[in-house]
């Protein structure tokens, strides 16, 4: 098994500063300190990067996803830790540009402090959680997932949520691929292990401008996009069903300078077809799958194309999350 | 109540089966909320505690005070079990039936310093039911109720077994159960018999 270092590696909700992985030569100190993980498996240690969960972007997304094409005929899986307050994003990506894998990269890490439960509860948690991850990625299973509390979930699907004052990663219950209850109990509609090839794309473009369409949202923020390096505007309208005038104005100027104009929403929006429209993705998704798309192309047809596509099954239903 | 898991891995042996049984009655005896793998419905919990733990995502196994395992044969779930106790600090009782070799998941474990939670130990057929006891114990105040096995001819006189039929009469309690009851109270009450208990006990 490998296990790639990328955040996440709190134990307890305080750690000394050798409790974590912040350079590669933690790692080992680290491990000694879960040496329970060696009664499941023969863990190969792969740091990543030592970046808080808030620094963690585009250029980890690809590290981790090359360190999986580079490791991935010498291991039986992998686990990747992760801080949770962005690890759907990271989730995302990897759901892109590791597709059709023929055996499991689960990503999973520490949870958050849950309001109201003891310290020792915390630490408990984090360990359990891990040891989930790498039961998983021992077992029939293949394909990108997440692993968190008693959810096992498409990576490409999961979703940030609250649920009583505790940041949670969720998603559909339906669309689940196994829980944790005794064990892990993986569900018939999961991808299993094979030995088909797996297909890489592992391109990003993180020169996306992400912007929220509000009302009386700023045009100057636009313009200074236009003047800036952005190879697209990424605009989600997730509260709105129209695009303000002015707006729509900015973005057929941004447009006609070459600079593709995406609108992600959760339905159609009226009498804005000149604009690439992707429907039914995530916010995290609607912006790991507009720079996944752009470093694959710049050519906006095939850009509109690969973004209307089904990449990963990331498209959910409006009300999918439960 | 505690609550407690048990794993045996699924099995045809007869052998392994009567074990799982055997386990299975002691906890029942001593009163755990037992949730098993071998049986049909593995969830012995209230429905709230369900409820509660796929709302917060919390693994059940976490409503869990104890686990067993019956780790003879080698399985991916008895390796998990024995991780995830020792990462949660969870009092563990892991059994291998005496004569085979030991599971591979005990190679990885360092012997000497398997933490006193986690209790790993061979058995015979007949030392299953102490093994799981003393575990218990250690849970505990846990009381375990004794099964009457050993079989014993009494001879009563008329005058007895009238006694007998007039205690008995009305009640649920068979003669021999009023009989079982009225020796439990006297051994209690036997300080004497009571400190030989303690003495044996060491």
């Amino acid at each position: 098994m490998a296990l790639l270092f990328s955040g996440g590696t709190f134990l307890t909700e305080k750690p000394r500063p050798w409790e974590i992985v912040k350079k590669p030569e933690h790692m080992r100190r680290w491990l000694d300190n879960l040496s329970e993980i060696n009664v499941i498996a023969d863990v190969e240690p792969v740091f990543i990067t030592g970046k808080g969960t808030l620094e963690i972007g585009p250029e980890d997304w690809l590290a981790m996803a090359e360190a999986v094409r580079t490791h991935h005929q010498s291991v039986d899986g992998f686990v990747i830790l992760h801080g949770v307050e962005t690890l759907h994003y990271t989730a995302n990506a990897l759901s892109l540009m590791l597709r059709r894998l023929p055996f499991p990269v689960v990503v999973s890490g520490s949870p958050l402090r849950i309001p109201g439960v003891g310290v020792r509860q915390v630490e408990f948690a984090a360990r359990a959680n891990i040891i989930n991850a790498i039961q998983v990625a021992a077992a029939d299973v293949a394909g990108v997932s997440v692993v968190f509390g008693n959810r096992i979930m498409s990576a490409a699907k999961v979703q940030p949520a609250m649920v009583e004052g505790a940041f949670q990663l969720m998603t559909n219950e339906a669309t689940l691929l196994g829980r944790v209850d005794f064990g892990t109990k993986l569900f018939e509609n999961r991808p299993h292990r094979s030995h088909k090839k797996p297909r890489w794309s592992i391109h990003l473009d993180q020169h996306v401008f992400v912007t929220t369409i509000t009302p009386a949202v700023s045009i100057t923020s636009f313009r200074l996009a236009l003047r800036g390096d952005f190879h697209a505007i990424l605009a989600r309208l997730h509260e709105l069903v129209s695009l303000p005038e002015y707006v729509e104005r900015e973005f057929r100027r941004a447009q006609k300078q070459g600079i593709p104009v995406i609108l992600s929403s959760r339905q159609p929006i009226p009498g804005t077809e000149e604009f690439i429209s992707l429907l039914g993705v995530s916010p995290s998704m609607a912006v790991v799958k507009t720079m996944w798309a752009l470093g694959a192309t710049a050519e906006v047809g095939k850009l509109r194309k690969l973004l209307e596509q089904n990449i990963a099954g990331e498209f959910i239903q409006p009300r999918g999350v439960s | 109540m505690i609550r407690a898991y048990f794993y045996g891995p699924p099995t045809t042996k007869r052998d392994l089966n009567d074990v799982y049984e055997v386990i299975k009655d002691v906890c029942q005896r001593a009163d755990v909320a037992l949730s098993t793998n071998t049986e049909k419905e593995e969830i012995n919990l209230p429905s709230e505690t369900i409820a509660e733990h796929r709302a917060t995502g919390v693994p059940l196994l976490d409503a869990m005070q104890a686990i067993l395992v019956e780790g003879t044969t080698p399985d991916p779930q008895a390796g998990y079990l024995l991780a995830y106790a020792l990462a949660e600090k969870r009092p563990l009782l892991y059994l291998y039936s005496r004569g085979e070799v030991a599971p591979d998941v005990l190679r990885y474990l360092n012997l000497k310093d398997i933490p006193k939670h986690i209790v790993i130990a061979t058995y015979s057929k007949d030392r299953v039911e102490k093994l799981v006891e003393d575990f218990l114990r250690q849970l505990g105040d846990i009381k375990i109720r004794e099964v009457a096995r050993i079989k014993f001819t009494l001879r009563l006189t008329r005058t007895i077994d009238d006694y007998l039929d007039f205690k008995t009469r009305n009640t649920k309690l068979s003669k021999a159960d009023f009989l079982r009851e009225d020796m439990d109270k006297r051994m209690k009450a036997d300080e004497e018999f009571q400190q030989h208990l303690r003495k044996r006990r060491g």
